[in-house]
């Protein structure tokens, strides 16, 4: 991520000061709805101000009821969390005036959140770490609000309302992260939870998810916290665990100076590839929190919650340590395939219609990808027929098609559509494994190259690959290049020494 | 209960009210006779209470997650005191 | 007489035997108001042409359903400026809502109409309903039909003196802490505070949600009860409306009281009461007794709380309530302001009269960091103190009596000026409120030429309990006269 003096400034900090950072995220939930009207909750592409109703305006009179699947998504996320589920929670109203917010309140959670408490498990470079969630509660999402021009300068603001009440889901983390690339782990953790649960998309471009982090600096060993800056819409990755370093280094050169640091909100400029602060409201905060009285109290009956919990699907760090044990893979390919639930799902079933594991593995994660991210699709919407796609690996595994053959076909499959192992078969493209044809193959090779031959015995390995790539040329590739290698050594060898 | 000037410019900008510095001391003096009168709850012997959170029935009445019909712009924005094109027009945020 | 003085159950038999047509009702309606109602102010809005085209919607009906026919079809009726009609403009009484005309319909209206109700205006009020004399509204003040130079009460003065100038046959109302019993008892008409719950809030322009409620204004308890049983039952789009079945109050009316205890609260009698209002109601309670039921006094300990916990909670939610008066979305706004905070305070400023603004600043402040505990909490903590008082009477008591207000009419501007005297107003109707429980106000007699109102209050859902010990006293007492302006004659 870092590099040069930045970096080594950055190692120095980390040497001396310990980050304390916890992160707020808000998740848009999946649900057909709004959180409190019937307008689409999936309001991408629609013409402005379309997607609204009186509810969502906040036309006078109208009502808010609450969308019973944002609660149980919300629950399930909480569940998936090890949260605890209280029988009581209710929504409260946040009252503050913006134009992006119709009623002049939002209506949240504030102290009988749906989720209390919990952890999220993740892995930062190769370990374990777990990190505790305070609470996760549901609220509802503003409008948007474009900016004409230059925001200080324009004179007037164009609001959309689109979004206006889209059920968003607030996850909020305990100040556990010691460094900006366990901030990163951990929204990368959480996110893949998310989108495993069916709860969120994973989009942060589009803002589906976004994320806030809270950011002090103290002395490794000490107990009492430093003075906190809150740092808005890290909405990427990288802009998280850029942002953190930024504000790891600034805030340890202020401290370092003697300087007191007050607690402050900032946002990441990317102009800048600084934090920046963001101008302070005219007054301090009071949000005025109470008991919105057009909501009735939520009652999470246990017996509901049971149902809730019985239906949670397998979660990322289950099933790749699941895969791991069934399929003999290595870590890294265990995490890899369970990355998305739907990567992990065909990989499951790829293996279930007769691909052997390790290849099936290697391939999912490597050629396949690949070949996928140029045809702009995904594994799951490759179009590719798993069937087809596994009697293909087999021939892989078993060398009876070469790698470079199966990667054209695939390819071409992925074009067409057509069944990759009968392109092989219509090809006449079955890898050259008679070891009679191959070594007719080989001794021409020697014959027609006798330069690198020579080149070869004298000492110089890389003439050899003159001759391999001269038969994989004279067999269109059909040749297991593997094979050739050691038979052309063979031959070499044994001629050069007899 | 005292309220001073300050605190009701203090409310006065949370509401938005806009109260020009004539309209302060007069909402002072109204602001405290009422508190002074409602201050009166401080005797209510209320150990052990909780707050009333909702009269009438208990349950959780929530919607199902349905999409139904939005109104059509020309009707959500009929109202609005700015307008371009079909965004809602305001002014600028200072 | 007019048949406009009639009961609603009275013009719904004339409808049914072809004595009187609906357009005759509404044509009658409208005349009235056209000759009586510059006097009166009730009225701020006539939606003649709608009306006339419902009325004929409803002879139709009645023709092809005859019988079958809903009680209020057919009938004129004023809606209390705070329900919102679709394609009508709705202001709440507030100069904030002008020109707001919402493209929905309340669901208690939606109801009304549905049954064939003719909705002929729009009736004046206080502004979001905060006030107990209609002076806050920013259109227009509503007289007394009684004593033109008296207030109706209110906040639904302008449905209350609708009704009883017989200028509708029936009106709805909205009570948050007593605007629907306290104008009925001031204008010697019947009201009708529902159970919460009871009757949707959908499309209610909302002052406190957790204690506003629909409910009916009418010459009759029987009419209370037929439109009460019109637009209650659970609503969808109002989370905190009941799904419990709605009993039939109609059924129940003739059952008498006989048998019943009737509890009188100790402290609302030791109070302070006007002379005349001591009087009637003591006739009252020795009527009730006559007819077999068993008065006792009870005590309700909290209830000298209950109006300081009141201009606690109902101000801190109208003061989010009303956020969304912003003058961006709807109203006049101020789109010539400088910077946005400007345009909301220009807005809000020009568009928020004293009272609003006043219990605007008082909720805010019990909501703000720092006196939330010992305001808003501390109110809502006492809020339960009073349903535990209710709940202890209603374990041996069949109904609560009390008068509606602790005077009759008062002269218009007589308190404008004094806050606290105007919210003393609402001392006998708002612990029913804060409860939740129904409560209906109907009229005993009179003081110096005034009505008095006589307040019923049963447990929550027991709203045809409430209507048939009101329909006792109702059948002993007879139907309240209409005042001397509703019987000249008109064109
Ligand atoms: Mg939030
Ligand atoms: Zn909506």
């Amino acid at each position: 991520m870092t590099q040069g003096s930045s970096g080594r400034r950055l190692a120095e900090v980390l040497s001396q000061w310990e980050p304390v950072i916890g992160l707020e995220v808000h998740a848009q939930l999946l649900t057909r709805s709004k959180m409190f009207c019937g307008c689409r909750a999936d309001y991408a592409g629609l013409p402005p101000n379309s997607n609204t109703c009186p509810t969502c305006l906040g036309l006078p009179g109208a009502l808010p009821v609450a969308n019973a699947a944002a609660i149980r998504m919300t629950v399930r996320t909480g569940l998936a969390l090890q949260s605890r589920i209280p029988e009581h929670s209710k929504f409260d109203r946040k009252n503050y005036f913006y134009p992006d917010l119709p009623k002049g309140y939002q209506i949240s959670q504030y102290d009988l959140p749906l989720c209390v408490g919990g952890w999220l498990e993740f892995d930062v470079g190769g370990t374990e770490r777990a990190a505790r969630i305070t609470r996760v509660h549901l609220e509802e999402d503003a409008g948007k609000l474009l900016h004409a021009g230059e925001i200080q300068r324009a004179g007037f603001s164009l609001v959309d309302l689109n979004r206006a009440g889209v059920p968003l889901m607030e996850v909020v983390g305990e100040p556990d992260l010691r460094s900006p690339a366990e901030a990163r782990a951990y929204l990368v953790a959480l996110r893949q939870l998310l989108v495993y649960l069916g709860v969120n998309d994973g989009n942060m471009e589009e803002g589906s998810l976004r994320c806030d982090a809270n950011i002090s600096l103290r002395r490794p060993g000490e107990e009492s916290l430093g003075v906190r800056a809150e740092v808005k819409n890290l909405n990427s990755f990288r802009i998280l665990q850029r942002a953190l370093e930024h504000e790891v280094v600034r805030q340890a050169a202020l401290l370092e100076s003697g300087a007191t640091l007050t607690p402050e909100t900032r946002g990441w400029s990317e102009a800048e590839a600084a934090t920046v602060p963001q101008r302070g409201k005219e007054e301090a905060e009071d949000y005025r929190y109470f008991p919105d009285p057009d909501l009735p109290p939520i009652r999470c009956d246990p017996d509901e919650v049971a149902a809730i919990r019985s239906e949670l699907p397998e979660l990322p760090r289950a099933r790749a340590l699941r895969l791991r044990q069934q399929h003999n893979l290595s870590f890294d390919e265990a995490r890899g395939l369970t990355e998305r639930p739907g990567e992990a799902d065909h990989f499951e079933q790829l293996v279930a219609a007769g691909a052997p594991p390790a290849t099936a593995a290697a391939w999912q994660l490597n050629e396949l990808a690949g070949l996928c991210q140029r045809a702009h699709r995904s594994i799951e919407t490759s179009g590719l027929d798993l069937g087809q796609l596994a009697r293909l690996l087999l021939l892989v595994q078993r060398r009876e098609v070469s790698a470079a053959t199966a990667k054209t076909v695939l390819a071409q499959a992925l074009e067409t559509g057509a069944d990759p192992v009968g392109l092989v078969e219509a090809g006449g493209l079955r890898q050259l494994s008679d070891e009679g044809e191959l070594t007719d193959r080989v001794d021409q090779a020697i014959a027609a190259r006798p330069q690198a031959a020579r080149d070869f015995l004298a000492g110089n390995d890389r003439a050899l690959s003159a001759l391999v790539g001269h038969v994989m040329a004279a067999t269109r590739g059909r040749a297991d290049a593997r094979r050739v290698d050691e038979l052309l050594r063979e031959r070499l060898t044994r001629e050069g020494g007899g | 209960m005292p309220i001073d000037g300050g605190t009701v410019r203090h409310v006065s900008g949370l509401a938005r009210l806009g109260l020009e510095d004539a309209e302060v001391d007069r909402a002072a003096e109204q602001l405290a006779v009422i508190l002074d009168a409602v201050d009166h709850l401080q005797a209510a012997d209320i150990r052990g209470l909780d707050p009333t959170l909702r009269v009438g029935d208990p349950g959780t009445p929530c919607r199902a997650d349905q999409v139904e019909p939005s109104l059509p712009v020309e009707r959500a924005l009929a109202g609005a005191s700015g307008r371009e094109a079909n965004l809602l027009r305001v002014a600028a945020i200072q | 007489m007019s048949w406009l003085l009639r009961s609603l159950a009275d013009q719904a038999r004339g409808l049914r035997r072809g004595e009187v047509t609906s357009a005759r009702l509404v044509e009658e309606a409208l005349a009235r108001i056209a000759a009586l109602d510059p006097r009166i102010g009730a009225f701020v809005r006539i939606t003649a042409t709608q009306a006339r085209a419902a009325a004929e919607a409803a002879d139709r009906r009645l023709a092809a359903e005859g019988d079958g026919a809903p009680p209020v079809c057919g009938i004129p009726v004023g809606l209390k400026d705070v329900l919102c009609v679709e394609g009508v403009e709705t202001c709440a009484g507030s100069r904030i809502l002008q020109g707001f005309v919402p493209p929905y319909t309340a669901t208690a209206v939606a109801r009304l109409t549905a049954a064939g109700a003719v909705a002929v205006g729009t009736c004046n009020c206080d502004e979001f309903a905060m006030g107990s004399s209609t002076e806050n509204s920013a259109y227009q003040i509503t007289r007394n039909p009684h004593q033109l130079g008296r207030v109706p009460g209110g906040s639904s003065g302008g449905s209350a003196a609708a009704v009883a100038a017989g200028l509708v046959t029936a009106s709805l109302g909205t009570d948050t802490g007593g605007s629907i019993r306290q104008p009925a008892a001031l204008c010697g008409v019947v009201g009708f505070k529902p159970t919460y719950g009871r009757v949707s809030r959908f499309g209610v322009i909302a002052f406190a949600s957790s204690l506003d409620q629909v409910g009916p204004l009418t010459r009759t308890v029987e009419d209370a009860a037929l439109v009460y049983s019109t637009i209650a039952g659970h609503d969808p789009l109002d989370a905190t409306s009941s799904r419990r079945p709605v009993d039939d109050p109609i059924a129940e009316l003739a059952l008498g009281v006989e048998g019943m205890r009737l509890g009188v609260p100790a402290e609302y009698v030791d109070g302070d009461l006007d002379p005349g209002v001591r009087r009637e109601f003591e006739a009252a309670c020795g009527r009730l007794a006559a007819l077999g039921a068993r008065i006792e006094t009870v005590s309700l300990p909290s209830t000298r709380f209950a109006l300081a916990a009141y201009y606690v909670i109902a101000p801190a939610e109208a003061s989010s309530n009303l956020a969304r008066m912003d003058g961006l979305r709807f109203g006049p706004g101020a789109p010539t302001a400088p910077s946005l905070r400007a345009a909301y305070e220009q807005a809000r400023h020009a568009g928020f009269g004293p009272e609003v603004r006043r219990r605007i600043m008082l909720g805010t402040y019990a909501l703000s960091s720092g006196y939330y505990d010992a305001y808003y909490r501390r109110a809502q903590q006492v809020r339960t103190l009073v349903a535990q008082d209710f709940g202890r009477v209603f374990e041996r008591i069949d109904a609560i009596l009390a008068p509606t207000s602790p005077t009759p009419a008062f002269p218009l501007g007589s308190r404008t000026e004094d806050p606290l005297a105007m919210y003393q107003s609402d001392v006998l109707t708002v612990p029913f409120s804060l409860a939740g429980v129904p409560a209906v106000s109907l009229p005993a007699g009179l003081s110096e030429g005034l009505p008095v109102g006589l307040q019923i209050a049963t447990p929550a859902f027991q709203d045809a309990r409430c209507l048939r010990v009101a329909a006792a006293f109702e059948r002993a007492a007879g139907v309240a006269a209409p005042p001397a302006l509703a019987r000249e004659p008109v064109g």
